[in-house]
């Protein structure tokens, strides 16, 4: 207290105190404060605001599987397989629902929640009205909705209702869709199994046609270009041009929708190039002299078709006048105008076009939105341009920087296409960078968002080897621990490669502390390739250079023992595998033996030796006999293999 | 006569005797046993550490088993989440046969259930999966409620013995 009144009574402060009360008085008078307008919120702004806070983290796994080291996939096997089940059983939980619907007939939620309830089955006593097609339709049921009309027929459906119905049929095709509620099944679903879609002929469909053609201009329009648009989405060529030109004779306009629709269809219809053009151009000149604004599937879809023609002419001429023409009509390009582009632009066999780094330019730093649904393909494109045609780590790594901007991550499109994304950064970065900062790389992407494949891995393989013995000692045992566990035990070449690796192109010096490390790995090795089943068809087979390898590194890092394992497998199994040792290898395990004083592994060597026919079993012999002691079984077993004579030879 | 005499002179005593006997007059038996364990014999009965504990430690050494707000005052729907916590826990524990370690905890927020507890790694995680999958579908069926399984393996029943008794 008594300081306050001292620093109140200091003649400082007092004027400090004035001072700011003047100046908010001041500024008071001058400025009106003005209130912010109310910002309408949507319900769940609040949960966005909350979720953009939160980044990737690298160093979790997916946050769709359980956080605890037994729910953790390691390798790409059991991220789909744990996914997947989990689904499964979801799947499972619905089935039971369905089965016994009547068990489920309690309502605690209110209000009623629709999707817990099970759903309603069709019959031909159900009680329907209008509204439950109208509902149906509503939630894409596809067999429900024809049930239902079926059962009002006769008492009459609403144009409206039935234009619905035709729409609806005609954008699903008479299969029900796959439910969104299997995001999983959709992710890593295979994209290059996709089977060309087909038009079943419905006569639910041909029956509304019929009915709607014939009404007032507004609404056989509609029913036209339903029916075309249909047709021509799943490949009914003839109908769909037969349509398209019925519509057009009669004077109903046709939709941007149906254009696009058609224009996909060119390729089908004709085979040649140049026809293949000039039937686009007469599209898209109907389209302008009806007064149709193109829009973003109109761009594609010509892109598409020019794709398509010879490259890089007229291919890249056409594709350039199309683009221009359109963006100048007002359509913002998509990313999937960029893939078409990249596709022309960048062929293997082309000259090197640079349109991706223009590209990049131009998106840098954006959020993108999906607007096509060829949008998903651009990243995969433009990271294996980056990669194949460009070679370019930093157009590789730009790519990727777009990629995690925003909510960009969500146009990688599916798990098949994100692994071969991922391919191509890694080849390409570790082609190309220096192996440290390869390494950094490798650290934040695996394995929680990527697991590299075998071949991939013997990228990596190769630049450890190139990087020399000091890096290799490094990086070697965390590299097999990851081999381990993304199941990549059972490659043959990377087996190899890893043995040689570490018995010849990077072998450390004796005195390092790798040599115990390589030693373990290469009797893991030896134990995971004889614990394979038998009779597995693609288990992986011995030669002699792996084993000789695996004998070598045993011995470098002091595992006497252990090397006395596989020496009798190399001595008593040559039929098995294929090959034979080296001089240098023999010599090493001689040498071994005789430090350890085993005379019988030291005897089966140079029996090895001598029956293959490796020169120098005589001088092995005589190392024996000079260093240790033998018994007479022994000697006279020594003299049968390489003679008395080249026994004595030496000693004389 | 002397009969009613001697009734005369015993009266009183059977009145007493009568109204004495009336009072219970044996020593109290307030034990408490519930949530307490009985030492064996032999003292093998493991016990798990929230067995370990009785229930005077609840929000001392140990937490509630059900996580809710129903008992408050102006609580919602206290009988009601009683009877679906049992469902739960029934459930739970038949359809993840005899992999539940540990008490089936379960926490409610707003409309989110959450399940959690310690299970044995006895089948294959694959499996596993497909349940998760399958407990948390068909119990948000049932309860009209977005359900999430917080689950923690061990690899065998005996890392979660606290102690024998």
């Amino acid at each position: 207290m008594l300081t306050l009144n001292g620093r109140l009574g200091s003649r400082k402060v007092a004027q400090k105190l004035l001072a700011r009360l003047q100046s908010t008085r001041d500024a008071a008078n001058t400025q009106s404060i003005e209130i912010p307008k109310r910002i309408e919120r949507g319900p769940t702004d609040i949960l966005r605001a909350l979720a953009s806070t939160v980044g990737k983290d690298p160093t979790a796994a997916h946050f769709k599987y359980h956080d605890d080291p037994y729910f953790i996939p390691t390798s790409n096997r059991a991220k789909r397989t744990y996914a997947l089940s989990r689904e499964a059983g979801r799947r499972a939980a619905m089935w039971i629902r369905q089965e016994h619907a009547e068990l489920f007939t309690q309502m605690t939620a209110d209000p009623i929640i629709k999707d817990f309830l099970p759903r309603a089955v069709y019959d031909e006593n159900s009680k329907v009205t209008e509204k439950t097609l109208h509902d149906a339709i509503r939630d894409a049921q596809l067999s429900d909705a024809v049930t239902i009309y079926r059962l009002l027929k006769k008492d009459g459906v609403s144009l409206r209702t039935k234009q619905d119905l035709l729409e609806l049929l005609c954008y699903y095709n008479d299969e029900e869709p796959t439910s969104d509620q299997f995001p999983e099944e959709r992710w890593f679903r295979r994209s290059l199994q996709n089977i060309k879609p087909k038009w079943k002929s419905n006569d639910i469909v041909d029956e509304l046609f019929e009915s709607l053609k014939n009404e007032d201009s507004a609404i056989a329009t509609a029913a036209y270009n339903a029916l075309i648009c249909g047709t021509a989405k799943y490949l009914q060529v003839d109908k769909a041009w037969y349509l398209y030109d019925e519509c057009l004779a009669k004077g109903f306009p046709v939709y941007v929708r149906s254009f696009n629709n058609m224009l996909r269809l060119v390729q089908f219809s004709k085979d040649a190039g140049g026809q293949r053009l000039t039937f686009m151009m007469d599209v898209l000149k109907t389209m302008s002299r009806n007064n149709v604004r193109p829009d973003i599937g109109t761009l594609n879809a010509a892109l598409q078709l020019s794709t398509l023609l010879k490259c890089p002419e007229p291919g890249r001429s056409v594709a350039l006048s199309i683009y221009k023409e359109m963006t100048n009509a007002g359509v913002e390009p998509s990313l999937g105008t960029y893939f078409y582009l990249l596709t022309i632009f960048c062929r293997t066999n082309g000259p090197v076009s640079e349109i991706l780094i223009d590209i990049l330019d131009r998106l840098e730093g954006k959020e993108l939105e999906i607007k096509d649904p060829q949008d998903l393909f651009f990243f995969v494109k433009a990271m294996d341009i980056a990669r194949n045609h460009l070679m370019n780590i930093d157009v590789g790594h730009r790519v990727h920087k777009l990629l995690l901007t925003g909510k960009n991550y969500n146009l990688i499109g599916e798990n098949y296409m994100e692994s071969i994304y991922y391919r191509h950064y890694l080849i390409l970065a570790v082609q190309s960078e220096s192996i440290d900062s390869f390494i950094k790389l490798y650290d934040t992407l695996v394995p929680n968002i990527y697991i590299p494949e075998p071949d991939v891995m013997n990228e990596i393989l190769l630049a450890v080897e190139i990087a020399g013995a000091s890096m290799a000692e490094n990086l070697l045992p965390q590299l097999w621990s990851h081999m381990v566990m993304f199941e990549h035990t059972q490659r043959e070449h990377l087996m190899v490669h890893v043995l040689q690796i570490m018995h010849t192109t990077c072998q450390p010096p004796s005195d390092s502390v790798a040599n115990t490390q390589y030693a373990d790995i290469a009797w893991d090795i030896w134990n995971r390739i004889e614990g394979q089943r038998p009779g597995y068809t693609m288990a992986v087979k011995w030669n002699a250079e792996m084993l000789g390898n695996v004998t070598v590194l045993l011995i470098r890092g002091g595992y006497f023992d252990k090397m006395l394992t596989v020496l009798s497998y190399l001595t008593e199994k040559q039929g098995v595998y294929t090959g034979i040792l080296s001089k240098d290898q023999l010599d090493t395990i001689l040498n071994a033996c005789l430090e350890n004083g085993h005379a019988t592994a030291a005897l089966s060597i140079i029996s090895y030796a001598a029956n293959n026919g490796i020169a120098g079993a005589g001088q092995m012999g005589y190392k024996l006999i000079t260093t240790l002691s033998l018994d007479s079984a022994e000697e006279t077993k020594l003299v049968n293999l390489v003679g008395k004579e080249v026994l004595q030879l030496h000693l004389g | 006569m002397a009969l009613i005499v001697s009734l005369r002179n015993a009266l009183p005593g059977l009145e007493k005797a009568c109204i004495q006997r009336q009072i219970h007059v044996t020593p109290v038996a307030a034990k408490v046993v519930a949530g307490r364990y009985r030492v064996t014999t032999k003292r093998d009965r493991p016990l798990t550490y929230e067995m370990a504990n009785p229930p005077h430690y609840i929000a001392h050494r140990k937490g509630w088993n059900s996580w809710n707000t129903s008992n408050m005052t102006d609580g919602n729907r206290p009988a009601e989440t009683l009877l679906e916590d049992v469902f739960i826990r029934r459930f739970v524990t038949g359809t993840w046969h005899s992999l539940f370690v540990s008490e089936v905890i379960i926490k409610r927020q707003h409309n989110i259930i959450r399940i959690a507890g310690i299970i044995r790694r006895g089948i294959a995680t694959r499996k596993m999966y497909f349940l998760i999958g399958y407990t948390e579908e068909l119990l948000s069926y049932w309860l009209q409620c977005p359900i999430k399984l917080e689950l923690q393996t061990v690899d065998d029943r005996k890392d979660v013995i606290f102690k024998y008794i």
